[in-house]
């Protein structure tokens, strides 16, 4: 069984008025990514953003999954909304990405112990990233498929069914992630002296 | 959110709030998008085209070969003639120790043809010729006048 066959049937009616651009999606045509790119691109770019945690590499998400899609869409049986199915391909692309944004983040906290220059964002502002950043700092130590359900449930504030529905997983499973990823999440702000 | 703790709570507040700057991205990743898109659209048909000029010229090669008469006589040639085979060179048994080799009819031994050629005749018995018997008559002697 695929991840998409296990879309679940209550999006059924949000996909029929997509059905002229998915049967121009099939026929490789590049106007109809465009045209799909235009509706559902934030709601994407929204979802790279916070699993990567890094702008560029979201972005560089965000092209994989558009570009796969021509391909991917022939696996579509439009039985669920296309917003999922554009998060389904993003959850099944994103594992070179998130590395790369860990990689990449690494790098920068390298570079951010350097004197930095002066900052015009006051105390409370500069609080609220060092705490961003010890969060995606804690995500990288995550498996990925808990950080996936940590970042949908929790930052994006999405239900565990339409979280099930994107990963194909049943929606236990979803939940038992979601524990696993808080309870780690939680020991590693404590290490990080965040407590 | 009290499930997640205070300090995670706080944590996941500032990671929702935080856009990471949104810059210009949007639209560069569209370009991005349909450039991408466009360039494999153009190798795919690059690819298309080549495999369409390699099977016309290999239908093509194969329907002259057929048509002059190339193709039937390589597959008789090849069905028909088998490859010549090198003869085997024929195993010699070895006989006892100090047998040197067969024998002939009278002992005699028979060489035997190395390298496979024909093993050689045994030599036939020499000739004797019978000693001729003492004349009855007495040769005719000269006579003196």
């Amino acid at each position: 069984m695929t991840l998409f066959d296990s879309l679940p049937d209550r999006d059924a009616a949000s996909a029929d008025p997509h059905a002229a651009v998915l049967a121009r999606l099939r026929r490789d045509d590049a106007s109809a990514v465009a045209e799909v790119y235009d509706l559902h691109h934030g709601a994407l770019r929204a979802f790279a953003r916070k699993l990567t945690g890094d702008a560029q590499v979201a972005e560089d998400l965000v092209h994989d999954v558009f570009v796969a899609l021509p391909k991917a869409v022939k696996r579509f049986r439009g039985d669920a909304a296309l917003r999922t199915f554009l998060l389904s391909i993003a959850v099944n692309l994103a594992k070179k990405h998130v590395r790369a944004a860990s990689r990449r983040r690494t790098a920068m906290d390298r570079l951010a112990q350097l004197p930095s220059a002066v900052s015009v964002d006051p105390e409370r502002e500069a609080q609220r990233k060092q705490l961003a950043a010890a969060l995606q700092r804690a995500l990288d130590r995550l498996p990925l498929d808990q950080r996936i359900a940590f970042v949908m449930c929790e930052i994006e504030e999405r239900s565990s069914g339409e979280v099930a529905a994107v990963v194909g997983s049943p929606e236990e499973t979803v939940r038992t992630r979601l524990f696993h990823a808080r309870k780690k999440l939680r020991a590693l702000l404590e290490k990080e002296g965040l407590a | 959110m009290s499930a997640l703790g205070p300090e995670l709570d706080d944590a996941v507040n500032a990671a929702r709030g935080d856009d990471l700057g949104s810059g210009g991205l949007a639209d560069a990743t569209r370009e991005r998008v349909l450039a991408s898109l466009q360039q494999r659209g153009q190798r795919q048909r690059t690819m298309a085209a080549f495999a369409t000029v390699l099977a016309l010229s290999l239908l093509g090669t194969t329907s002259w070969a057929w048509v002059s008469g190339w193709l039937p006589a390589t597959i008789d040639r090849l069905r028909g003639e088998a490859p010549a085979r090198v003869p085997d060179v024929p195993d010699v048994p070895k006989g006892p120790k100090g047998h040197e080799g067969p024998k002939g009819p009278k002992g005699q031994e028979i060489a035997v043809a190395q390298g496979g050629g024909p093993p050689l005749r045994p030599r036939p018995p020499e000739l004797v010729l019978p000693e001729l018997a003492p004349a009855s008559e007495p040769a005719p002697t000269a006579t003196r006048p």
